[in-house]
């Protein structure tokens, strides 16, 4: 019996004028905007591949650690085609050296310390974007209730309702047998989108797709089944609390309009307002703060060894908590001041760039609460829940940057151990100079200077330069490489949210079918 | 025709529609309101702390000339540096077109060579990128325009269905009167929830202490209450015209409804990909190049004139003139590229807002944001009068110096000027008839919209059968 039902109500749905206008206006919305958001990927990806290329040969050819300040890139999501996610916001390079904690914010001002780099037209961002989730969103939550709104009420009015319910069907099978026939209905034009959509992308001959790329659009694509099966349940349970199909239509507009295109702009729009934010300016006072201390700290250092004979080198400007020295020439006391300074300076460039970190991200966590609560007011919205689900499937959320800039931390601190251990926290942090060269350099009396005992790790550390090689290994530098999420870790991960959308879809279930049970057919 | 319009109009406000519009309309303009008018307050009061450490700034500035012409001194409290700043106040209609206000650059700094890139000053988070706010524009261009398809989709198609079209038009009653009174009675009907939104809407952001209405406000609020009276009737002509095509009035609320969210959820989304595709700008690194050159090719450009002796100082002022005036002319290249490139991204983002005019509702919220006075428009005039500003304030600097010439003064530097004459930066607002005219193209769209649905519907009615 349940068959019966459910292949009339396929049937039904699959002969209406609906099913053939949501049809084509998925497929032709789809056909339109793939090529754009196809291409926009490509030159993003471009754009990443020159980035990788260039940031590799930036480390080709240094003579000294102080120079060793590898840039790492994050590549363009592909599924991002389908639901952008902040990805476009937040910058997509982000620079790895000892005065910089990498926080998961974008470029903040013109402030030397900004760790990312950005690259869209911020001006543009501020425009809203079109991808695939808004048609699905809007498109299929609106066919889903056109296909619902008349399934009880419209059949009341055709007076058809009553003879089916003259048979021995159980209320509870036909409703069920509508529900799945309902969603079947639905899954076709959903599944000839995604269809579409990933034929489209393979004949990009620069889209490649992974198994879990492949995993990754099942699971979209079964979260957006379920998406469409909780608007139908909702126009199901309308449809059966009305007696008149247009009143019921009227209903599932105004819910859509407000799930759908309202709900999400109301949420944040209350969010913004509940949990405030402060500007920028009060994090800049607290970072200047921190590099104030560092500069007195460096100042107390300087005063107590630097050596009274002035001699201009490169090297005088890297108080500043972010500067990149290298100088071949100083007289042997000054040399060594430096080395002393390399070593008291980097442990304390450090400290201070997680203390400036831990300011910035302050703020990034008010940000991030502010996002928080507004997924949780727009909770009352499956359609909220929905954007949350795609977006980390899709790896263009929030959360999903958060780790990468988690392993550019876990990359700097290799990249610093890395460059301790070579011994770079010394002479070599900043000259690459061998004995014959620095000796040619030096007036005679300096020259002599460098016998005295009180030189020789300079004169060690000069002698096994005249041999060594003048420029850094960048095949012994620490690699760094991007790893995407596994898609089981990002299902943990919004598990909650999808718990939340079955909720919804069983409570509405089990409201349509009291609904339905105590419905007046006649 | 005014029975008509009268038992449109009952029909209309004694239906359910009309309770579900009045609840919908009514209780989120206040919403609306309540937050426009919470989070203008907030921005003004960060605008006006700006505004105050600019005039604190100026007669500390104004001890040294050429510090002034620096734009820029030191706190020694915090150690940041203070520049003298050129403030794009909120828009003060904002709680009708956000127009993304607060994702646009609101402060550039100001120095004798250069206005700074514009930066973000505010309390807006970046994470909500997709996210908009519920203004009028939000209100009427969507909810309300889905609300004209919904009062009018079964205009003609339930009648027929009923019945009662044939019966209607078996009286003395030319076709184009019924058109007509069922559009008046739908308009009618739609108003008012509109107008008490409005009201609502006003009234909780006048009950803001931080809020005052200007002049102009005013003539501005009535046009832009036109403009959506308008922009609605674009849609009440649609349903009326699908309405009098289809036989069943379902057939015409799917094709009404497919219409309705290609031109108010797809199309206008569409703006920023056709612009990133169609004028594409260059990357911020081709202009960090281009910046680099600039410098370079200035320097040989004066050591080929001048001599070698360009780019280095020897500390006498005659040998280091041409060092000195290459550096500058360096500078000032380089920030015109930058000034340039700022341009062309502020010129691809008006674009976006252009290329999709093909759906009325990007029109009316072009229209909208003009005449509000707000959005992309109002920052690109921000720029301009920025750029102005900049001119004044060097010229400025450059009198006062030369007038300390003209005096024998060698020394400038320690030279102070008075504070009340350094020139401040104020945005002046734009008058009605200047909005009107910038957005006379759009006014004419929107009125052809209306003007083609509805002698497309005159037509359709005219032929239609009525059986």
């Amino acid at each position: 019996m349940l068959r019966l039902t459910v292949k009339r109500e396929f049937l039904a749905n699959l002969m209406s004028f609906r099913f053939g206008a949501g049809l084509i206006l998925c497929v032709v919305l789809t056909a339109l905007t793939m090529p754009i958001m196809i291409e926009d990927y490509e030159f993003r990806l471009e754009e990443y591949n020159t980035a990788v290329l260039e940031h590799a040969g930036e480390l080709n050819g240094i003579g000294t650690y102080s120079f060793l300040k590898p840039k790492i890139d994050r590549p363009p999501s592909v599924l991002g085609i389908f639901n952008e996610g902040v990805e476009r916001q937040l910058a997509g390079t982000v620079l790895i050296s000892s005065g910089n904690v990498p926080v998961a914010m974008p470029s903040a001002g013109q402030s030397d310390s900004a760790p990312v780099i950005g690259r869209d037209n911020e001006l543009l961002a501020a425009l809203p974007s079109l991808d695939m989730i808004t048609i699905i969103k809007v498109v299929m939550g609106l066919l889903a209730l056109l296909f619902a709104f008349d399934a009880v009420a419209g059949e009341r009015e055709q007076g058809t309702l009553r003879l089916s319910l003259a048979n021995s069907v159980p209320r509870d099978t036909l409703l069920f047998g509508k529900f799945v026939g309902g969603v079947f209905g639905l899954t076709l034009p959903l599944a000839v989108t995604f269809l579409l959509m990933v034929i489209l992308m393979l004949l990009s001959p620069l889209i490649t797709l992974s198994g879990s790329d492949a995993v990754r659009l099942c699971l979209l694509f079964l979260g957006s089944v379920l998406y469409v099966a909780v608007f139908y349940l909702l126009g199901l349970l309308i449809s059966s609390l009305v007696r008149s199909a247009r009143i019921s239509l009227l209903l599932c507009l105004f819910a859509w309009t407000f799930l759908v295109v309202v709900m999400p702009d109301l949420s944040a729009s209350i969010a913004r307002e509940m949990i405030p934010v402060p500007t920028d300016e009060e994090r800049e006072i607290e970072t200047k703060q921190a590099e104030i201390e560092y500069y007195r700290q460096m100042s107390e250092f300087n005063v107590q060894y630097e050596p009274k004979r002035y001699m201009y080198s490169n090297a005088s400007q890297s108080n500043r908590i972010n500067t990149m020295v290298r100088f071949e020439y100083t007289y042997p006391e000054r040399m060594m001041y430096h080395a002393r300074r390399v070593e008291f300076a980097e442990p304390l460039r450090r400290s201070f760039a997680e203390r400036i970190a831990r300011i910035r991200e302050n703020q990034a966590s008010r940000l991030a609460k502010q996002v928080r609560w507004s997924r949780g007011i727009g909770m009352a919205s499956p359609a909220a829940a929905y954007d949350v689900v795609t977006e980390a499937l899709c790896g263009t959320d929030w959360e999903a940057y958060e780790r990468f800039i988690d392993d550019a931390r876990r990359y700097r601190l290799q990249v610093l151990d890395y460059i301790r251990d070579k011994g770079g926290l010394s002479f070599r942090f900043f000259t690459n100079v061998g004995l014959t060269r620095y000796l040619e350099m030096s007036s005679p009396e300096d020259a002599k200077t460098l016998d005295n005992p009180e030189y020789a790790p300079l004169r060690a550390f000069l002698t096994e330069m005249d041999t060594a090689e003048k420029t850094l290994d960048p095949d012994d530098f620490p690699v760094y490489g991007y790893r995407s999420e596994r898609p089981g870790a990002v299902l943990s991960r919004v598990a909650l949210y999808i718990a939340f959308i079955v909720l919804y879809g069983i409570i509405l279930f089990s409201l349509s079918y009291i609904a339905f049970m105590r419905y007046d057919p006649r | 025709m005014w029975t008509i319009i009268r038992k449109e109009l009952l029909d209309s406000i004694t239906g359910l529609r009309f309770l579900f519009a009045m609840v919908f309309v009514v209780g989120l303009m206040g919403i609306g309101g309540y937050i426009s008018s919470a989070k203008y307050a907030k921005e003004m009061e960060d605008c006006r702390n700006l505004e105050i450490r600019n005039m604190e700034l100026i007669p500390e500035l104004s001890n040294n000339l050429r510090r002034l012409g620096g734009g820029v001194t030191y706190d020694p409290l915090t150690g940041l540096e203070k520049h003298l700043t050129a403030v794009r106040p909120p828009s003060r209609l904002q709680f009708i077109a956000e127009g993304r206000e607060s994702k646009l650059p609101n402060t550039a700094t100001i120095s004798r060579e250069a206005v700074g890139t514009p930066q973000i000053y505010s309390r807006s988070n970046f994470l909500f990128g997709k996210f908009g706010y519920v203004d009028w524009l939000f209100l009427f261009g969507v909810v309300v325009s889905l609300l004209a398809v919904v009062f009018t989709y079964d205009a003609f198609s339930g009648e027929r269905e009923r019945g009662t079209l044939s019966l209607t038009l078996s009286n003395s009653l030319p076709r184009h009167t019924i058109l007509l009174g069922k559009f008046a009675g739908a308009m009618l009907a739609l108003c008012i929830p509109l107008f008490i939104g409005i009201v609502l809407n006003m009234l909780v952001v006048s009950f803001n202490p931080m809020f005052a209405f200007g002049s102009g406000d005013t003539v501005r609020i009535c046009l832009i209450v036109c403009v959506s009276v308008m922009y609605i009737s674009v849609f009440a002509f649609m349903g009326l015209f699908v309405s009098s095509r289809c036989s069943r009035s379902v057939t015409s609320l799917v094709i009404l409804l497919v219409v309705w969210v290609i031109s108010t959820v797809i199309i206008p989304q569409t703006g920023g990909m056709l612009a990133r595709m169609l004028k594409p700008i260059q990357s911020q690194k081709e202009i960090d190049l281009l910046v680099d050159t600039a410098w370079d090719e200035t320097l040989a450009e004066y050591r080929w004139q001048y001599g070698e002796d360009v780019g280095s100082f020897f500390g006498d002022p005659e040998r280091d003139k041409w060092t000195i005036l290459a550096q500058k002319t360096a500078r000032e290249r380089q920030e015109k590229i930058r000034r340039d490139y700022h341009r062309s991204k502020a010129a691809q983002a008006v674009y976006a807002l252009n290329a999709s005019r093909i759906s009325p509702s990007a029109v009316f919220n072009k229209i909208g944001e003009t005449l509000a006075g707000s959005g992309l428009g109002r920052y690109a005039r921000w720029i301009t009068l920025v750029d102005e500003y900049h001119e004044q304030f060097k010229r400025f600097v450059e009198g006062e110096e030369s007038k300390a010439a003209s005096d024998g003064r060698a020394d400038i530097s320690g030279m102070a000027v008075n504070p009340e004459t350094v020139p401040v930066f104020l945005m002046r607002p734009e008058p009605v008839a200047k909005a009107l005219a910038d957005s006379f193209f759009d006014l004419l769209l929107l009125f052809l919209f209306d003007a083609v649905l509805f002698t497309l519907a005159y037509v359709s009615i005219l032929r239609a059968d009525v059986r």
